[in-house]
Order: C-alpha cells, then structure tokens, then sequence
C-alpha cells in the first residue's frame, strides 16, 4: 500500500467493482434518473398537502413549504453563480504564484 | 487504572509520538507510532473515572496553570479528535514524508492540548503550536503557491495567537486569574481580542481567508489532517468563552450563507471543501451564540459529526489528487469507472454533510435549527435552511457528481491504496453509525454536555427533510437539463483576501517604492548634519584630540556627550 | 564570618573571594607565555573548571548564610579594599565562572581554526586574564576596584577581538573603534568616581551609600551620578551608545564573541545596576528621575529601533549582535521601572539572555567552522547540513523570541507584568513591538535554514557536516538550559528575586 505511481489499472482501466454500475454513465439512464428524481420531489411536495405536521416555525407549517424552499433556494444559489462569475472570475495564473511543483 | 493516569493528559500521547517519529528513520515503525498513539491517548483519555478532571496542574511563576481539564464541554472534542488523528494517521500510511509526520501529530496534539486546556496560557501555548505545526503540512506540498499560502497562513495563525495573549493578558490584570472560563464581550476590550483570535481561527467572515487560501495548498494527507482540527477548536474556544452571545448568531448565519456562492463557481474541489468548512462552522457558530443548552449541544454535535465526515470528504478528494494529481472540476468526471469505492464513500460523505436522513449531520445539525426557532429567531432560521440547501449544491452533489460522475474526462486512474479505503470505509461507517435510529444518535447524544431527550427521528422531521433535499435536487436536475447552471472553468475567484493579496501587496510595493525614494533624500540631509555635528563636537570629544574622521566611534562620542548632558540636566532639575 | 561548608580545605575556603580573581589572573599571565598553545588551553581549561566550582560554592555559601564579606590582606573594609558578596552579584560570579568553563570547552576549536598560531597562547592568557576582569568588577565592593577591573576586563577584550583580524581584517578597526568607545566609558565611570570620593572621602561602596546620606542635593554628587551612568551605559551598550558592540561581536573570533555577549555586558550591567540603587539610593530625586526620564525611554528606544535594524542586517553575527542591543533594553527597561518586580524581571532577562546568546552564537561559531557561515543566505539548508547545531539554534532562537516552554518567554512575561503593574502601556506596547520584530529576524533566519536547499557545490548538495563534540557539548547544554529553566523557571527565578532583595533591601 505504499505505491505512489498508479498501478497499471485492469482492461482500459474499469475496475472490477464498477462494472455493475456503467451503464450510469448512458444519457438515457440519466435521463430517467433525472426524471425520477423530479418525480419523487413533487410527490413529497404533493403528500405535504395531505398530511398535517408539525412546524418549529409558523412559516414552516405552511404546506409545500420545505420542497419548495429547497428548490427556490438552490436554483437561486445556482443561478447567483453567472453574475459571480462575470464579477470575480480570473485567470487561474491571476496571483503569479505556480502550483506546479517547482522544488 | 492508577489515578495517575487520569491526571496526564492524553495530548501528551501524541506529542510524544511526535517526538518519536522526528528520530525513527524506518517508515513503518513511525507509521505503526502514529496509529497506536491516538489509541494510547484513548486510553488515557479513558482512565478517568468521572468527569470534572483537572490535570497537571502546577504552578510557574504565581500562576495556576492547569493543563487537563476533562469536562462535558471539552469531552465530545476530545473525544472527536482522537477519533481524526486515529483515521488520519491511517489515511496518510504511505506518506513517506518525516516532516508531515511529525507536524500532524504535533498538530494533533496540541489541538487535543488546547482542548483540554484550563488555563489561557496553556491554551495560549498550543494555540501557537497549531499554528506552527500545520504550517509544514502545507509547506511540503513543495509548491511556490503552497510556499506562499504557506507563510500568509502562518503569518494570520500566529497573530490570532497575539491576539489570545494580548487578549489573556489584559484579563488577568482586570481579574488576577487565567483561568479558561466564560469570558464575554462584556469584559471590554480584553474580551474583544480574546473574541477576536478565536474568530481568526473559527475563520469568521473576513477573517476566513487563511482557509480557502492555504488548506487547497496542502499536501494530499495534509488537507485531511487540516479539515479536522483546527476550525473545530475555535468553536470549542467559542463554546467555552463565549456561549449566548448574541452577536454570534448573525455572523455565524452569515458565515453559512456566503461560502455557498463562492463553493458554486469555484473550480477546485478541496476549495470548495474549505468553503464547506466554513459553512458548516456557521452552523455552529449560529449554534454557540444561541446558546440554550439544545443549541450548545446541536453545536457540539455538528462539530462532532463534521470532523468525521468533512474529514471523509477531504480524503476522496485527496485520493482523487494523488491519482490524478489535479482535484479541478474542470479537469476531472468520470472516476468511478476506476474508483469506485472512493466514489461510493465520497457519496456517503456527501449524503451525510447534506443532512440525509439516517446520515450523521441529520441528528446534529437539526438541533440547531430547533434551537433557533425555539428562541424566535426565524430570519436565522430561514439562513439556516436556505444554507441547508446550499451546502446540499455545493457539498452534496458538486463534490461527487463532478469528480466522479459528471462529463467523463477520460481519466481512469487506479482506486486509492488500501489504507486510505480503510480510513474512509472507518469514517463512513462512523457517519452512518453516528445517526443510527437505533443506539447510534443516543450515544452521541449521551456524550453532549447536556443532558438532551430531543428525538431527530420524528415523521414530520424525516419528511420535511426529504422535501427540502428532493426539492433543491429536482432544482440540480432541471437546470442542468435546460443548461443554465455555470459550468466551472480553470479559474481564480476572487474573495476578500484580494484586498491583502492583490490591493495592500501593490499599494505595499508603491509605498516601498516610495518610502525608498523619500529616505534617499532624506538620508543626504541627516548625512550632511551629522557630519557637521560631528566635525565641531568631535574635536572637542574623542580622546587624543582625534578629529572626527573615523565617524563611527566620533558620532558615539556625541551622543555619549548628549546623554551626559540630559542626565547632569535630570540631576539638577530634580534637585 | 565562617563559611558553613566544610567539604573544602579550610584555607581554600576562608580565601575563596580573592581566589577566584586572584588565580585566573596569574594563570593568565602563565598562559601568555607558554610555548605550546595545547599547553595554555589545559591551563584556561583547569582555571576556569576551578573558577566555575568556587563560584558555585560561594553562591551556595551566600544563598545559606547571607552576605560574605572578606576584607583583602585583612585591612578592615572602609580603609582597605573589600570583597563582598551578597544575592547581587552571587548569581553574577556563577554566570561569568559558568559561561566562562563552556566556552573554554569549545575554544581550542574556534581558536586553531581563527588565531594566527603565533598568537594563540596570548589569546589564551587574554581570555583568562578577561575572565578575571568581569570576575573581579563583579566580586569587588570597592569602587575604584570596579574600575580597576573593568579596564583589565575590557583592555584583554581589545585584544581579544582584535584576534579576529586572522579570518577578516576588519576586527581591527572593530577593536580600534571598541578601544575608543570603551575608554570613554571608562573615563567617564573613573570622573563619576572620583566626583563620589570628593563628596564623601572614600571608596567603598557600602560605605559611600551611607555617606551620601543627606547629600542628595549636593552638585557633586549629582555629577558623580550622570558620569557614572553615562560611563556604565557605553560599556553595557545602552542605546544609542551601541554602536561598538555590533562591529566587535561580528569580526571577534567566535570565541570571543560567544563569551562576551553572555557575559562583558551583563557585568557591565550589574555594575550599573549596583551603583545607582547600590550606592545612590533610588529614593534620590535625581536618581529616580533619571530612571523614568533618561533609562527607561532609552530603553524601549533601544529595544524597538535595535530590533529593527536586526531585521534589516544581511550578517548572521552582526543581526544577533543587533538583537543583543534591543536585549539590553529589555534589561534596562526592567531597572527603569524602579520596583522590585521590574528589578527581578530585568535580572532575570540578564541570566537568560545570557543563556540564549551563548547558544546562538556558539551555534553560529559552529557553522562557521563547518561551512564558513558569515550571511544569513549562507544558512542555506544548514538544517540539513548540521541538524544537531541547527536544533540548538533553533531553541535559542526562539528563547529570544519568548516562545512559551523557553526561558526568554518566563522573563519576558515577568517584565509584561512588571510593566502593567506599574501601569506603563507604552513600554508593554514597545515589548510587544520588540518581540514581533524578534520574531521575523529569528523568523528570517529558520526559514533560511529550513526551508531551503542547501547550497550546491560542483553540481551537488552540500553533505552533512556535524560540528564537533567540543563545539556542541557547551552549546546543548545551554540551549538544554534555555529548556529547563523555561519550565522550571523556580532556580533562577529565586536568584533573581534575591538580587533584587539585596538591592533594593540595601536601600534604607
């Protein structure tokens, strides 16, 4: 366990483990994973309106309120990034300082 | 166990490693020293029998200097940190590097030390050994970026260190004791710069950017290491000196609000992990300032749990690096094809810093938001929910879903080498057992300083969790597919240490400059006086009538003359 | 008075005082004259072991039993000259005796490698004969004595210094300028002198202090008083009267330079320290005053502007020698503020300057014979090079910083306290600057020894090259000191409370 240089990894370098799981890499299985998940969110945003729960706060008691926060909020801090980006984005050599090894 | 035992410290254990592994030139003893040493400070930590242990206490100089206090407060850090320094030492088992050796376990060591601390000068003490020892760990990244990060962290360490004994000093002149104890800002300003030094390290808005500047700079092992210690500490440091004050709330809900924006369209992963850091400190923090007896244990838990699992993270990151030897959004995808399993625990690691249900940060950072809304803060409270999301974009998918997911680089790099599985497949198993339903969160809980019978595990709270998280990732989900989200690029981002880094570095070089050209003139002035003088007084003063040609010793005359001059002055004027 | 430990011979007990002055004096002159230079290190060697034992036996003695008085060829005191020993100066004669042993241990090696073979039995007799100087200024309790001594100490130290000129020719004008500085001084101290003989019609210093009972308004007295501190202070390197030191501690041999900045001026400043609460009783406006209004802004002056020009040298030696000046404004500081734990810090500092000195420059005699280490960027990778002297350095160097668990943070911390029990913002201010400041030239010097590569020497990394055992002996056991004594801080705290007692106690 003290190898610092890659072994050469087996059969273009899959690892056995991974096997099962490649077809994750397929844009159909995302597209269905992507659709399952937006799916799951609007039934849990649905069961909300049918079950009456408990809240720590008054806004939190109002139905629909964590699923549609939670999309609010992220896509907020998502889309935040394009005018962040335009703002304080810079060369990745902006400070002069090499993070090659140079020793 | 001997009582002798529960009065030592188990810091101790670990610098004596330390010391150990800067002698033994073979590898694989040092490795084995650095393995066995947080277990023998396990033990130790174990001997006492009760709690309320005060240790090593001795007196130098008049003052009581108690070097072990083992209390409900500073026992879950203990704890933790033995915990971090034993999956660390694990993690870095092929480091053949003698110097990161020995600096994490001095590093380790003084952070238990300083946690175990009773009085401000041994806190003091280990405080600057932190700062000191850490250093190397980024230092021998061996890199002209690491060199400098290197020395701008020292540099910000050490003052928060200044600033805790400047900060001591001033109270034990206004109280004649050290002791390490509930301090407040109501002690004026010697309660500031206390307050102040425990920000730098808590890494408090403005006062954060030594992290996100030096921890991506670290060395693969040294990152891991770093994530564990030192952040945390100031949050005990907090907790001790400084619970339910108020003004912790809003910076600590700042604090959990702007890293988001900057994890988002950051390109590095262990920056954006610095920037997780801060974040989940902002928890804490928000948790600390509350400071009802659920918020201090909400805090004390996140803290627990965030050691483990931000610990976790850093070394699938780090894994990543030392294979691929970039951990660059921009440069990486696909990895799972090749790392799964470092993939797999990275995903757990991601789960549990989201708040996951069944997942460790799930029981402790919910402790917090109760607390809050307890005490009728609700804009905190919606903070802390809208960061709940936050930290779900940037530390829950951005981190797995970009290095091992994502567009395929091509990369296929071997998995990690088996000590580090080992130490990630340890910490995984912790975040799950930590939230375990059934014995795994009430042992956490037993181990907080309150006595607690919150329930994490209620219907409606499991619900809404899933909400919340279902709901921003069909957020993910959507905006990926109409491509809105910025893609992340090779980049700098600019945070405010642009204003030392860049602003004070150029306005530093102008001032050089200038200052350089004003002593110039100025130097030919005073030259041309001096010389003056010293032809007229010279003559009159340097023995054997010597004129004033070897200037040295006839400027020295002068001044001896002068100073006669002031004392006979003194003399005559008192009489 | 009948010393108490009888585990001497009787005679060499009763005379034990003049003994230890009296012996490396004559040594010193033997010394000169042997032909074989191995011949005289034997003798510097055996001489100062001696001196080192009767000095600890007479602290011993006067830490048990009280002050030691011994009147010299029995002339009793006020007439004949007196040797008296109390908590002042004990701790005195044992540093000076101490330091004086560790670096004969290391001398021969220093010396084969600096002094012209012509001249090292005179370079032997020189240190012996200097030795005896500062032993003598810190035993006597006779005034004029004290000057006697004095110029024995400092017209060998010419010498002495001027030795350097075989490694570079610039230790003349060093010793010339050092020569010129120091007679002023001298001058200067012998007038104040002769100004308290006029006023009081006698020499013994005891016996002065009582005279002056009553005189503080009389013009001769206060003359005396400005004369004898101005003189002491260019011996002890007050700031701005420094500016000899910084030339003779970098050009000295390293010998030299080690002893002298452990020792020359301490004992100058013991004899400041001796006169003007000693001798002039504190209480004297004038003298009070002065303290407040002259030392004590000389003082943090010294410290802050001293430590400035520490970080801006470019030689290792002459950098050190800098920070010996901002060190000595330290000590100053501590006397300036008049009270009894002022006294205790500024003593304290003294003993433990005394001891990280000695190690950073026996370290950097050291290096200097390895790898001819005179600038700071020939450090380059000496971590590497010489890991065991570098480690001693480092404990030194950050002794001189005040880093907790080292001796320089106790008596830098008592100092803090001493000045914020009086109140003195600024000087705590001036501190902290000095210690800043400390920290980046000590800072600038480990970086260069650790962070760098050695230096290349026909396209290879320079080897690992240990000092020899007679070079690192004396150095770890005094950086082992700086260790100690920063944790248990008990040994010397205690001497430096009983000095302060006995000078402030001898103060009706």
């Amino acid at each position: 366990m003290t190898d610092k240089t890659p072994r050469p990894a087996p059969e273009n370098g899959i690892h056995p483990l991974a096997r099962p799981f490649l077809w994750l890499d397929k844009s159909f299985a995302r597209d269905v994973i992507s659709l399952c998940i937006v799916l799951i969110a609007m039934i849990l945003l649905a069961v909300d309106f049918f079950v009456h729960r408990h809240g720590e706060t008054a806004i939190a008691e109002r139905p629909g309120f964590f699923a549609i926060f939670g999309f609010i909020s992220f896509a907020f801090a998502v889309l935040m990034g394009w005018p962040l980006r335009a703002l304080l984005m810079r060369g990745p050599d902006y400070y002069g300082e090499s993070e090659d090894s140079d020793a | 166990m001997p009582d002798l035992f529960a009065q030592i410290s188990p810091a101790w254990a670990l610098f004596l490693s330390g010391l150990i592994c800067a002698v033994v030139p073979v590898h694989t003893v040092r490795k084995l020293v650095m393995v066995l040493a947080p277990l023998a400070a396990f033990l130790l930590f174990l001997a006492p029998s009760t709690l309320g242990v005060a240790g090593g206490v001795t007196q130098i100089a008049g003052m009581d200097i108690s070097t072990y206090r083992l209390d409900r407060l500073s026992y879950p850090f203990g704890l933790v940190f033995i915990l971090a320094a034993f999956l660390t030492a694990i993690f870095a088992w092929h480091n053949k590097d003698r110097v990161q050796d020995v600096a994490s376990q001095f590093y380790a060591g003084s952070a238990l030390g300083a946690v175990f601390a009773g009085d401000f000068l041994t806190l003091f003490v280990f405080w600057e050994i932190t700062a000191i020892a850490s250093v190397f760990l980024i230092f021998r990244r061996g890199t002209t970026a690491s060199r400098n990060a290197g020395m701008r962290y020292l540099v910000i360490q050490v003052l928060s260190g200044v600033l805790l004994l400047a900060g001591a000093v001033m109270l034990w002149a206004q109280t004649g004791s050290l002791a390490f104890d509930e301090v407040g800002l109501d002690a004026g300003l010697a309660g500031w710069l206390v307050f102040l030094a425990f920000g730098i390290k808590c890494a408090f808005p403005f006062l954060h950017n030594w992290l996100q500047d030096a921890y991506p700079q670290s060395t693969v092992t040294g990152g891991v290491i770093l994530s564990a210690f030192t952040t945390k500490m100031a949050v005990y440091a907090l907790a001790r000196g400084f619970a339910g004050e108020e003004i912790l709330i809003w910076i600590g809900a700042i604090m959990t609000l702007f890293p988001i924006f900057f994890a988002v369209i950051e390109d590095d992963l262990r920056r954006v992990l610095s920037y997780s850091i801060n974040n989940q400190v902002g928890f804490m923090v928000v948790g600390v300032g509350v400071g009802t007896s659920l918020a201090l244990n909400g805090a004390v838990a996140h803290a627990f749990a965030d050691v483990i699992f931000k610990a976790l993270l850093f070394m699938s990151i780090g894994a990543v690096l030392m294979r691929t030897g970039t951990a660059r959004v921009s440069q990486l995808g696909g990895l799972f094809k090749s790392m799964p399993l470092s993939a797999f625990f990275c995903i757990i690691g991601a789960a549990s810093i989201s708040a996951l249900p069944l997942l460790s940060a799930f029981v402790t950072k919910s402790m917090i938001l109760a607390a809050v809304a307890e005490e009728g803060h609700w804009v905190i409270w919606l903070i802390l929910i809208f960061a709940s999301a936050g930290v779900l974009e940037h530390a829950g998918i951005k981190i797995p879903y970009s290095a091992f997911f994502g567009h395929d680089s091509g990369r296929r790099p071997a998995e990690a080498p088996f000590n580090m599985l080992l130490a990630m497949g340890l910490a995984a198993a912790l975040c799950i057992a930590l939230a375990f339903p059934w014995g795994g969160y009430q042992w956490l809980y037993a181990i907080l300083p309150y006595n607690t019978a919150y329930n994490p595990y209620t219907w409606d709270h499991v619900l809404t969790q899933y909400q919340l998280l279902f709901g921003a990732t069909a957020a993910f989900v959507i905006l990926r597919l109409v491509n809105l989200a910025p893609h992340e690029k090779l980049s700098t981002i600019l945070d405010f240490d642009w204003v030392y880094r860049k602003l004070g570095y150029g306005a530093g070089v102008w001032i050089g400059d200038m200052a350089g050209r004003l002593m110039a003139h100025l130097g030919g002035v005073a030259r041309g006086a001096q010389a003056r003088w010293g032809r007229t007084l010279g003559e009159v003063f340097t023995p054997g009538g010597a004129v004033a040609r070897a200037l040295p010793s006839g400027t020295m005359s002068i001044w001896t003359a002068i100073l006669l001059g002031v004392a006979l002055v003194i003399a005559y004027v008192a009489a | 008075m009948t010393p108490e430990i009888a585990f001497l011979p009787g005679w060499l007990v009763q005379h034990a005082p003049p003994l230890l002055v009296v012996t490396p004096l004559i040594a010193g002159v033997i010394a000169a004259v042997l032909p074989s230079a191995r011949a005289s290190w034997g003798i510097v060697l055996a001489i100062t072991f001696f001196a080192a034992a009767m000095a600890s036996f007479i602290a011993m003695q006067v830490m048990e039993v009280g002050v030691w008085s011994y009147a010299l060829g029995s002339w009793a005191p006020p007439l004949g000259i007196e040797y008296r020993i109390d908590g002042l100066n004990a701790g005195m004669l044992l540093l000076v005796a101490v330091i004086g042993f560790l670096c004969a241990i290391y001398a021969p090696a220093s010396v084969e490698a600096e002094v012209a073979p012509e001249n090292r039995s005179a370079f032997y007799g020189a240190f012996l004969i200097c030795f005896a100087g500062l032993l003598g200024v810190a035993i006597t309790g006779d005034a004029f004595n004290v000057f006697v001594f004095l110029e024995i100490s400092s017209i060998s130290t010419y010498a002495l210094v001027a030795m350097g000129a075989g490694r570079d020719r610039r230790a003349l004008t060093a010793s010339y300028n050092y020569l010129i500085m120091g007679t002023i001084g001298a001058t200067f101290f012998v007038i104040g002198v002769g100004f308290l003989y006029m006023a009081t019609g006698t020499l013994n210093m005891a016996d002065i202090a009582d005279r002056l009972q009553g005189l503080e308004g009389d013009r001769t007295v206060q003359a005396g008083f400005a004369f004898i501190v101005v003189g002491l202070g260019l011996k002890l390197a007050m700031y701005p009267l420094h500016s000899w030191l910084p030339n003779a501690y970098s050009y000295a041999p390293t010998l030299v330079t080690a002893f002298l900045a452990a020792t020359a001026t301490k004992v100058a400043f013991y004899t400041l320290i001796r006169f003007v609460f000693g001798v002039f009783d504190p209480g004297f406006g004038f003298a009070g005053l002065s303290m407040i209004w002259l030392i004590a802004p000389l003082a943090a002056a010294g410290m802050v502007v001293a430590s400035f020009q520490a970080v801006f040298q470019s030689d290792v030696r002459r950098l050190f020698a800098y920070s010996s000046v901002a060190q000595v404004g330290y000590m100053l500081l501590g006397v300036g503020l008049g009270t009894a734990a002022g006294m205790s810090a500024s003593f304290l500092h003294l003993f433990n300057h005394a001891l990280m000195k000695g190690t950073v420059f026996l370290a950097l005699g050291a290096m200097w014979l390895g790898f001819g280490v005179t600038r700071i960027t020939d450090l380059r990778g000496m971590g590497r090079t010489m890991p065991y002297t570098s480690a001693a350095f480092v404990i030194g160097g950050l002794s001189l910083v005040g880093v907790p668990g080292t001796a320089g943070f106790v008596s830098k911390w008592a100092l803090l306290v001493a000045c914020l029990d009086r109140g003195w913002w600024w000087a705590v201010l001036a501190l902290g600057a000095a210690s800043v400041l400390a920290f980046f030239y000590v800072g600038r010097v480990l970086e260069m020894m650790y962070l760098r590569e050695p230096p290349q020497h026909d396209g290879h990394a320079v080897t690992r090259s240990p000092a020899p055992l007679a070079a690192l002996a004396p150095m770890w056991i005094l950086a082992a000191a700086n260790l100690v004594f920063g944790i248990w801080a008990d040994i010397p705290v205690r001497l430096a409370n009983a000095a302060a007692a006995a000078v402030l106690g001898s103060a009706p």
